[in-house]
């Protein structure tokens, strides 16, 4: 006891005027607290850098997840005012107006999305009216007069002011992307596919990004790239449920009042995945399609009723189109109209057993080049994340693919001379720009393919007579079409992927059947048709890897179910291969854009990462009673979209963070905003003004959030406390720090969840896991085994 | 076994003179009686009908050829339609027995074939105006505009071809290589050929299928048969089409690679949380509790100062 006490004396830690024994006894706990914490510390390390980390140093630096995405709020915040609201006698009202307004707005956001759809449609119809009608038809009869006597060419004019035409309506479109809207730029499926998965895309759906996305599918197709507008009708489609059910527009700043009770992350999800699903339906003219769609590569988060209300869109929303559309082409009240994409009808479609092989081939071919498609489109996107980012540069670059598709359209031209007698392909419109440099009386079957409408061509692809295309045209339309597809997803423009895989799956589709009729010349009855649609499914189903609705808008936009089967296996098998390369292209994009997206299952081999890893230890808390100064500090120094509540906290004796106390609740950042908006502080134990009705519905609308200078705080008010307890959520989601990895990832997978804390035995708040958190475990496979690898977080 | 031999000698005579027209009896078990002339006439129209568009099927030209017997055919199914005060002897009216009254009805099939899927496949409606007067069983036949416009370019062309075949006719080579002829009559080749492509390439103005078929034929007779045509000479484009694709595969080029040189440049500030160190500075205070009670009281006073500094004060003050 004395030579210990010895030790201690000298090395002066010893308040001289303190009781030597308690004060012994004091530096010796203090010492074993340290030992103890020193060890723990080790422990700690020795797990970060345990064996499953010594490979992930490897990591390439792209493989990150940006620290700007947050998630959506899911999650009702219980507070004493949400649960006073269901006793109110007006509740029972509330209630049923509630579950009318959704099928209402859900009637809206049917309407709405078709009148998007045929806007495009519309415009698009007029781009290629002035197109052909006026530009080239007069250039081309100027060209014609002119030959007669001169030797100089001519069509070359009529060449750059085709190419000049299309560089200016993508030049609009290429605008609105960078300059107006950025998120609009692209398929837009990622961004919604995120979205529903619960991640706050910012302006994915604003209404600005809504009229960009429209104004720029229309200028892109009509400008000539390799571009559909079927993945845009998907993000305006859930842009405009997103809108529609909040009755208000951040973008115009006007609020209308209307359906304050959708005014929330949960309910909008909801409304976006019926808006995606009315989207498919008007893009193809497929509501069963649309539906799945949703279920299949959208919603992340399903239930029956929601079904039935995306049905009830999507039925709507196919209506309305072809009610549009019928009447814009005079044929008012003639419903049979079918989508922007139709395929045509099918006349033969016989099929036999033997073909069946045939077709599984097909599936083989078309996984294997989807997945070449994705390999090479993630490089290139990899390629212009990281060295065209200027805005000048993505600018110049539309530019540049869209002068050189129209190019490529007429080098293919002049260079293969596959002129065909006119009347050959009744299918092939009769435009005067086909004739090029073909004889008279005869077009050319390469420009019927390069300058109609996208869908035109996959319709002649279809149901052309089997001579109408040359193996050579086929060959080289479907080599340039694949790279040009290739080159332009990506660029900043609003540009689908369906469409342009399914004309390159024809082509080489149409190929395989008129090569299948050369190698069987006895076996009559082989449509080149069937095997073209075929070779469109393999094409798209490799690039995106959908199924289902795949299967099921393919069978709606043919109006045919006889194909069902080919069609289902074609993609059944695709899928497979494909998924043997690499993953679908919405997914490889997802991950370019460093989303912090939670995939349906937790990654394989983290069982042993336990919550103790996960989560972050340094949380910024709140006790339940605070003065507003430390909130205004934490408000403005933080983004943190919410603070936990807890009893105490206090300085911790070993380490540098603090110790917390018992988890007492929860409140939401926008919550306290609320609160100090309508300054329901209290002065010396008393309080003092009324909560603002609207205060549950208050949940997290970061869109809401006024700066802080807009409060207009004075330091009286400073001064002031703010009592937390009723306005925060007091049972929010909590695991003990034991919890495993795949738990933790199917609570936050399941409930949608933002946050997660981890309290200890004790109930004490030890730290907090957020969606990041989670998805920076994924899993790789190399070398036939699987690890977990930890992503960066890319905070720039 | 008297009628059993009658009825088989009947049935015998049945089989071995079949015969054009179901025999028109009063037999009092034939039912339908009354009808079977307004049937027979309406054969007779059909037939006539069929052997024109057969005749007139390679090439297709039934509009031009065969507008009189079309005629023919649909005022007279129109009055079969109309037979209402005919009867057969069950009292129903012959349009009745004609059109519904058995499972097939041949005659209305064929008028169905005949209509649908020779005249309006055609798109006669496009060369031939038939304006219908039915109930007076007449109807006007016109042509229109275009259809004898282009009549009178191609009649133009024939007179040509036919005035210097006759000056050639003697030369078999030559009328066989054709490159005289095709420079004597190249004018109203061109003419015809204009006409034609300006209304083909109209939208939703159509020629039907005979002046589509006629111009086919023309134009394959003129430029491979007689290889009159004129080969479009791409080499002329070629130097303006090199110089676009020069440019292009230029400025792609210098794009990429200036972006390869310029950019990349980004750093981006990764961080890895599961080596993240503790926090220090700000976020350092913002975790602990922030007021003790003896701060408390120093806010609360008013004459603080300005309150941005009032964020400065320390709060690790707790204990």
């Amino acid at each position: 006891m004395t030579s210990r006490g010895r030790v201690r004396t000298t090395s002066n830690s010893l308040d001289p005027n303190e009781d030597p024994v308690s004060g012994l006894e004091r530096v010796f706990s203090n010492s074993n607290l340290e030992q103890i914490a020193r060890q723990r510390r080790r422990q700690e390390e020795a797990m970060l850098f345990s064996r499953q980390f010594t490979e992930s140093d490897r990591t390439d630096s792209h493989e990150a997840l940006s620290a700007r995405y947050e998630s959506l709020n899911y999650e009702v915040s219980e507070n004493r005012l949400y649960r006073d609201a269901e006793k109110k006698p007006s509740h029972q009202l509330t209630l049923w107006r509630i579950s009318r307004n959704r099928w209402f707005v859900c009637f809206l956001i049917g309407v709405f999305t078709g009148l998007v759809a045929a806007f495009i449609d519309i415009m698009v119809h007029y781009s290629k009216d002035i197109k052909f009608s006026w530009i080239l038809k007069y250039l081309i009869s100027k060209c014609s007069e002119e030959q007669r006597g001169t030797t100089a060419g001519c069509m070359w004019t009529v060449m750059i002011a085709w190419i000049g035409y299309n560089c200016f309506l993508v030049t609009i479109a290429a605008i609105l992307v960078i300059y107006v809207a950025p998120i609009a730029g692209g398929s837009g499926i990622p961004q919604i596919k995120c979205y529903l998965n619960g991640i706050a895309i910012p302006e994915v759906v604003r209404l600005k990004t809504l009229v960009s996305k429209a104004i720029g599918v229309a200028c892109s197709v009509g400008g000539g790239l390799c571009a559909g507008k079927e993945g845009p009708m998907i993000h305006s489609g859930a842009a405009v449920g997103a809108g529609i059910s909040q009755g208000k527009s951040y973008s115009l700043g006007i609020d209308f009042g209307l359906f304050r009770e959708f005014r929330n992350d949960r309910e909008r999800r909801d409304f976006v995945s019926a808006g995606a699903a009315a989207g498919v339906a008007a893009a193809f003219g497929a509501p069963i399609g649309g539906v799945l769609f949703s279920l299949e590569e959208g919603a992340s988060f399903w239930n029956q009723n929601l079904t039935w209300r995306m049905f009830f869109s999507a039925m709507i929303s196919s209506f309305t189109v072809n009610w549009i559309l019928s009447w814009f082409n005079g044929r008012s009240g003639w419903l049979s109209w079918t989508g922007l994409a139709n395929f045509g009808i099918f006349e033969n479609k016989d099929y036999n057993i033997w073909e069946i092989p045939l077709f599984l081939l097909i599936g083989i071919i078309g996984g294997c080049l989807g997945a070449l498609f994705n390999y090479l489109n993630t490089r290139l996107t990899e390629f212009r994340k990281k060295y065209v980012s200027s805005k000048f540069g993505r600018l110049f670059e539309c530019l540049l693919v869209a002068a050189v598709s129209g190019f490529l359209a007429f080098l293919t031209i002049f260079a293969i001379d596959d002129c065909q007698p006119i009347g050959a392909n009744p299918t092939a419109t009769s435009t005067q720009i086909n004739q090029m440099w073909c004889k008279k009386g005869e077009y050319s079957a390469v420009a019927s393919l390069f300058f109609q409408n996208p869908e035109e061509s996959v319709k002649s692809l279809f149901h052309s007579p089997i001579n109408s295309f040359g193996v050579t045209t086929l060959i080289i339309f479907g080599i340039e079409y694949f790279l040009l597809t290739l080159w332009t997803f990506g660029i900043s423009v609003p540009s689908g992927v369906f469409i342009p895989a399914i004309l390159t799956g024809a082509a080489w589709g149409r190929l395989f059947g008129i090569l299948v009729e050369r190698l069987f010349p006895s076996v009559t009855g082989i449509d080149p048709g069937k095997y073209a649609l075929a070779g469109a499914a393999a094409q798209l189903g490799g690039v995106v890897r959908m199924t289902i609705s795949l299967t099921a808008i393919i069978m709606e936009a043919t109006k045919d179910i006889t194909f069902g089967l080919p069609i289902m296996l074609v993609l059944m098998v695709t899928k497979w291969v494909g998924d043997i390369f690499n993953e679908g292209l919405y997914d490889a994009h997802i991950d370019l854009a460093e989303v912090p997206i939670l995939g349906w299952n937790p990654p394989k081999m983290s069982r042993n990462i336990l919550a103790d890893r996960v989560m972050r230890k340094d949380v910024v808390a709140l006790e339940r009673r605070e003065r507003v100064s430390r909130i205004i500090e934490i408000l403005r120094s933080t983004l943190h979209h919410g603070f936990p509540v807890v009893d105490r906290i206090e300085e911790s004796p070993y380490e540098s963070l603090p110790d917390y106390g018992r988890l007492k609740g929860y409140i939401l950042r926008s919550q306290l905003f609320k609160l100090l908006e309508n300054r329901i502080f209290e002065e010396e134990g008393s309080s003092h003004g009324g909560l603002p009705a609207d205060f549950y519905e208050c949940q997290d609308d970061d869109d809401q959030m006024k700066s802080l200078a807009d409060l207009g705080l004075t330091p009286y008010d400073e001064s002031c406390w703010l009592d937390i307890e009723p306005y925060m959520h007091p049972h929010p989601h909590r695991v003990p720090i034991n919890t495993s990895l795949p738990f933790i990832f199917r609570l936050f997978r399941g409930l949608g969840l933002r946050y997660l804390f981890v309290v200890n035995d004790d109930n004490h708040l030890r730290g907090v896991i957020t969606r990041k958190d989670v998805a920076r475990f994924r899993e790789r496979r190399r070398n036939h085994e699987y690890h977990v690898e930890e992503l960066y977080i890319s905070e720039s | 076994m008297k009628r059993i031999l009658i009825g088989s000698l009947l049935y015998i005579t049945a089989i071995c003179l079949p015969q054009e027209s179901a025999p028109i009896t009063d037999d009092p078990w034939d039912l339908d009686g009354p009808c079977q002339k307004y049937v027979e006439k309406f054969a007779v129209v059909q037939s006539e009908m069929v052997a024109c568009a057969t005749n007139w099927s390679i090439p297709p030209k039934v509009c031009t050829n065969c507008y009189n017997n079309y005629r023919d055919f649909k005022l007279y199914e129109y009055e079969t339609k109309h037979l209402d005060t005919v009867y057969s002897l069950d009292n129903r009216t012959c349009s009745q027995v004609i059109y519904d009254n058995y499972l097939l009805s041949y005659s209305s099939d064929i008028s169905t074939a005949l209509t649908a899927k020779i005249w309006e496949k055609s798109r006669c409606d496009s060369c031939v105006t038939l304006t219908w007067d039915f109930p007076h069983n007449k109807s006007d036949v016109a042509f229109t505009q275009r259809t004898l416009q282009f009549q009178n370019l191609l009649y133009e062309w024939r007179n040509c071809v036919v005035n210097y075949t006759s000056i050639l006719d003697d030369d078999v080579d030559q009328r066989n290589n054709g490159s005289k002829l095709c420079s004597l009559c190249k004018t109203p080749f061109d003419e015809l050929y204009a006409y034609y492509w300006k209304i083909y390439t109209t939208p939703d103005v159509d020629f039907c299928v005979d002046v589509e078929t006629t111009m086919n034929d023309t134009i394959h007779l003129w430029d491979d048969v007689w290889k009159c045509a004129e080969k479009q000479d791409r080499n002329r484009d070629l130097a303006g089409i090199m110089i676009t694709f020069a440019t292009l595969v230029l400025l792609t080029a210098l794009f990429y690679a200036a972006s390869y040189i310029q950019g990349g440049g980004q750093t981006r500030n990764l961080v890895r949380y599961s080596r993240l160190s503790d926090p220090r500075g700000q976020r350092s205070r913002l975790l602990s509790s922030g007021m003790s009670d003896a701060d408390l009281v120093h806010r609360a006073l008013p004459a603080q100062g300005p309150s941005s500094s009032a964020y400065d004060v320390p709060i690790h003050q707790t204990r």
